[in-house]
């Protein structure tokens, strides 16, 4: 199977006061095309830490990321923006992750714009993303601020999809919203990997939103992959203590 | 119903309308907690979970009002209650866990001296007797360090350990009503598990009676013996927890209930 993302040794340790805090350590996957990889881990364990790398938003200490057969670790400016066409994030909060002075519509065709669209195009492919996420068209006229919490998150999906990217990360996408909500959100994000054949990386500590919506886990635990497999067996048969003891915490 | 039922009341809701500038934000809410019992209150955001209990302690600030119906503990009608006879009841008798409790302390004072204020204002305690058994709770909710904590300002420790903080004092306060605004919402499964666990075996040793608003499904089946569903202010389904969580009569109900992403064990 051709893989999407390769994960090598990819380590962070974060340096204060001479001190050194290991906070990723050598972790390595691969995540295969159209598959759903789950990260699951306790607030610290460095789930966070992990994707931050993988977006480049934050520098690795050593090891390798190479998406879509290109190795992105070091690359930067007018390559590392191609690599974004390829590779898209849905954030925890989905209020701080639209310009508060920007309206939706703006911070929506913005990335299409940048990937060859024409702005009508943009604003076309806006209002079908927006239907598709049951949001009325009205709302590309709104602030983030002017809509709830369960509608912005579903904007900001539809800013991450617009541009057809092969590999779709959510961090915690689901973990500020009601449950009725997280309900439609994971529905969405299905619809999307059957239509887009996109593969996502899913990042949570909530093991069962985990197992509704990945076909693989590794689970986290104080900077290490502790437990790598298919997700049912994790929660069934944990083999470490430490994922043992996660699953029986689940109430 | 749980054997609870029998209980004597001791905080009663009587068809309580709550207002914020003149918006309505809860409406006609009714219902009894009887001593050793632990409801879960239930519901989305905007519900109304969080005001309700902070009416009984006449905390909904100067924008919020209750404009109808009383909420009776004992003989006091608790939002009629000014001045000297309100502090005498809250804390020792009603206590709150706040939601954000890092916001709920001073800023720029260290948590123990916080925490020796709020104790010594109800009962005589010396600082080393105070250190001792705030380090046995701590200990047990998962919080080691407690010497380093105590030490420290709010912002410098994380919202799990803030949350904990919070539990921690109204354990100490060892009240007869606990109200707890979403005690483990920032906490991690296994914290979660422990402070679940100390919270029933409180019940057990001091008959506490408490209202858990949360909007974790999981953890009223683990902990309530009744439930209360809100939807917009108003009352969808109140009853035993687990009847209303394995079977829901009310649509909403039934929605939310169906929302609940659970994980799957073979076993």
């Amino acid at each position: 199977m051709e893989h999407i993302l390769e994960v090598n040794k990819l380590t962070k340790i974060f340096k204060k006061k001479g001190m050194e805090f290991v906070a990723v350590d050598n972790i390595s996957f691969v995540l295969n095309k159209g598959e759903s990889l789950g990260i699951v881990g306790e607030s610290g364990s460095g789930k966070t830490t992990l994707v931050r790398m993988i977006t480049r938003l934050l520098p690795s200490t050593y090891g390798e990321i190479i998406l879509n057969g290109e190795d992105i670790t070091n690359i930067r400016g007018k390559k590392l923006r191609k690599a974004y066409a390829n590779m898209q994030m849905v954030f925890q909060s989905p209020y701080d992750s639209f310009d508060g002075r920007h309206k939706l519509g703006r911070s929506i065709i913005e990335p299409m714009i940048n990937n060859g669209y024409t702005k009508a195009d943009a604003l076309r492919r806006a209002e079908e993303l927006f239907e598709r996420c049951s949001l009325s068209k009205e709302l590309l006229d709104k602030f983030p601020h002017e809509v709830s919490g369960g509608q912005c998150q579903r904007a900001g999906i539809a800013r991450a999809v617009s541009i057809c990217p092969k590999l779709l990360i959510c961090d915690e996408c689901t973990s500020a919203l009601d449950v009725t909500i997280q309900r439609e959100i994971i529905d969405l994000l299905n619809e999307f990997r059957e239509e887009m054949d996109m593969s996502y990386l899913f990042i949570s500590h909530d093991l069962g939103v985990v197992q509704s919506f990945c076909d693989r886990a590794i689970v986290m635990h104080n900077g290490k992959a502790v437990e790598e497999g298919d997700v049912d067996d994790i929660i069934n048969n944990p083999r470490n203590e430490y994922t043992k003891n996660l699953v029986d915490s689940v109430i | 119903m749980t054997n609870y039922s029998e209980n004597k009341p001791i905080l009663k809701y009587e068809h309580v309308d709550i207002s914020y500038r003149g918006k309505k934000a809860v409406r006609d809410v009714s219902f009894t907690l009887r001593e050793r019992e632990i409801m879960g209150l239930v519901g989305e955001s905007g519900s109304g979970k969080s005001t309700i209990i902070k009416a009984a302690m006449n905390l909904l600030g100067e924008d919020g009002l209750v404009t109808k119906g009383d909420i009776w503990y004992g003989n006091y009608d608790l939002p009629d209650l000014k001045g000297e006879e309100l502090r005498k009841i809250c804390g020792p008798e009603l206590a709150m866990i706040f939601q954000n409790v890092g916001l709920s302390m001073c800023p720029i004072r260290k948590i123990g001296s916080q925490i020796y204020e709020s104790i010594n204002e109800h009962f005589r305690i010396s600082k080393e007797e105070f250190r001792t058994r705030v380090g046995e709770i701590m200990n047990i909710i998962g919080l080691t360090d407690y010497d380093r904590i105590l030490d420290s300002y709010p912002f410098q420790l994380s919202g799990g350990m803030n949350q904990r903080v919070g539990i921690c004092m109204a354990m100490l306060m060892n009240p007869k009503v606990l109200l707890a605004d979403e005690p483990t919402s920032a906490l991690d499964v296994t914290t979660q598990k422990k402070v679940v666990e100390e919270m029933l075996k409180m019940r057990d040793k001091y008959g506490t009676s408490m209202i858990v608003v949360t909007h974790n499904i999981g953890l009223v089946e683990k902990m309530c013996d009744t439930v209360v569903v809100l939807k917009d202010g108003e009352i969808r389904e109140f009853g035993d927890a687990k009847e209303v969580i394995n079977n829901p009569r009310d649509e909403y109900t039934k929605l939310l209930m169906n929302s609940v992403i659970k994980i799957k064990k073979a076993r």
